[in-house]
């Protein structure tokens, strides 16, 4: 199987792919994360949660810096033909608002984490610097604007499932796969 | 003639009263104290979360150096520190610092340090003292400086006390459950302290 580094006209290529999905998996984790953080009964364990919660963060955006600027090299396959105008538009918006949020995520946890007096840091190997002075009031608006966030990050991704699956199952066409590393396959369809 | 001799007569003792009196009380052995604060200087901790430096301060603390004019050395050295005072800029870090498990604001407000003894070292001095903390009383000695120094200090009426101390915060209870792990909180707690006395 030839592995194409580059999109195709019908596929993602390797690239695009790999961080796509290792976005997919950092966001995940960030949720598992919030919610070990919010269970946990203990500071110590807490604050490591924190710290790597922090970090996966960090990773995420950087990863989201990569996929812009890699996209905007490499365009993304188009939609199928004939998808109606209504399903174009509520595509690049779905995808406009999740790389939104990609980016809005870590930068108001970065936010966040300075108001309230911690330093962000990155695996305990890089310290970054705050992005705003420590200040309670800070620290509750963008608190709440980071949950609020996520809660939305959560209905985009919902729609953006759906939209994927709907493609592969109803109207059967090589939408969802042309993000899977299947090539060979989808390029023959 | 004899009512002149019989006036000298009452003054004599008087006059040696005054002079005895004089004499017992020198001038430059007279004790002055010095005092200054927070609205003077500043008092400064440094710990450490899991290998992570952070600072805080002390909003409100008092310190007075009584010595004989001078004498820096036969002197006595007092700080009081409230510890609800104590500010990290971290809400966090700063509720815990006043919560039980640290320094229990509630049933202890208040901090003190009163040296016992002081000596030259240097170009400075070292001071052997007591530190209540938690209602814990231990010894802890610090390391300070004076500008100016000695006899400069009787001129000018005022000083600046500068110096540090290393606090092994578990001596004191300060930390305890799962913050007594020094892996997750360093037992070492820097403090840093440069504050203008003035006498009254």
């Amino acid at each position: 199987m030839k592995v194409p580094i580059r999109n195709t006209a019908e596929a993602y290529g390797a690239l695009a792919q790999l961080l796509h999905w290792a976005v997919v998996a950092g966001i995940a984790l960030q949720f598992v994360w919030a919610w070990r953080i919010d269970r946990t009964d203990s500071i110590r364990e807490e604050f490591a949660l924190v710290n790597q919660h922090k970090s996966i963060g960090i990773t995420v955006l950087m990863l989201a810096v990569l996929r812009l600027a890699w996209r905007a090299f490499n365009r993304p396959p188009p939609l199928p033909a004939g998808l109606p105008r209504w399903e174009h538009l509520a595509a690049r918006a779905t995808h406009w608002l999740l790389y939104v949020l990609i980016f809005a995520m870590p930068l108001t946890g970065w936010a966040f984490t300075s108001a309230a007096g911690y330093g962000p840091e990155w695996f305990g190997w890089l310290d970054l610097p705050d992005l705003v002075a420590p200040n309670e009031r800070l620290e509750e608006i963008f608190g709440a604007v980071h949950e609020a966030l996520a809660a939305t990050l959560v209905t985009v991704v919902a729609l953006h499932v759906t939209a994927a699956l709907r493609h592969h199952f109803v109207l059967r066409d090589n939408v969802l796969k042309r993000m899977l590393p299947t090539w060979t396959t989808s390029t023959r369809q | 003639m004899t009512g002149r001799a019989g006036a000298n007569a009452w003054l004599l003792p008087v006059l040696a009263t005054v002079l005895v009196l004089a004499a017992t009380v020198p001038a430059g052995a007279e004790a002055a104290c010095y005092a200054g604060g927070d609205g003077t200087g500043t008092l400064e901790f440094a710990g450490a979360v899991e290998g992570r430096g952070f600072t805080g301060r002390f909003g409100e603390f008092d310190v007075r150096y009584c010595m004989p004019e001078g004498e820096p050395e036969s002197g006595r050295i007092e700080v009081t520190v409230a510890l609800a005072s104590a500010d990290s800029d971290n809400r966090d870090r700063d509720t815990t610092l006043k919560g039980e498990e640290f320094f229990d604001v509630v049933s202890f407000p208040e901090s003190t340090w009163r040296s016992t003894e002081i000596v030259r070292d240097g170009e400075g001095y070292r001071a052997e003292g007591e530190l209540t903390l938690k209602g814990i009383t231990a010894a802890q000695p610090i390391r300070f400086t004076l500008e100016p120094d000695g006899e400069r200090i009787v001129a000018r009426g005022a000083f600046t006390l500068a110096g540090d101390a290393e606090v092994d915060r578990q001596r004191f209870d300060v930390g305890t459950g799962e913050f007594a792990d020094p892996e997750f909180v360093r037992n070492r707690v820097d403090v840093r302290f440069k504050v203008e006395l003035a006498a009254p």
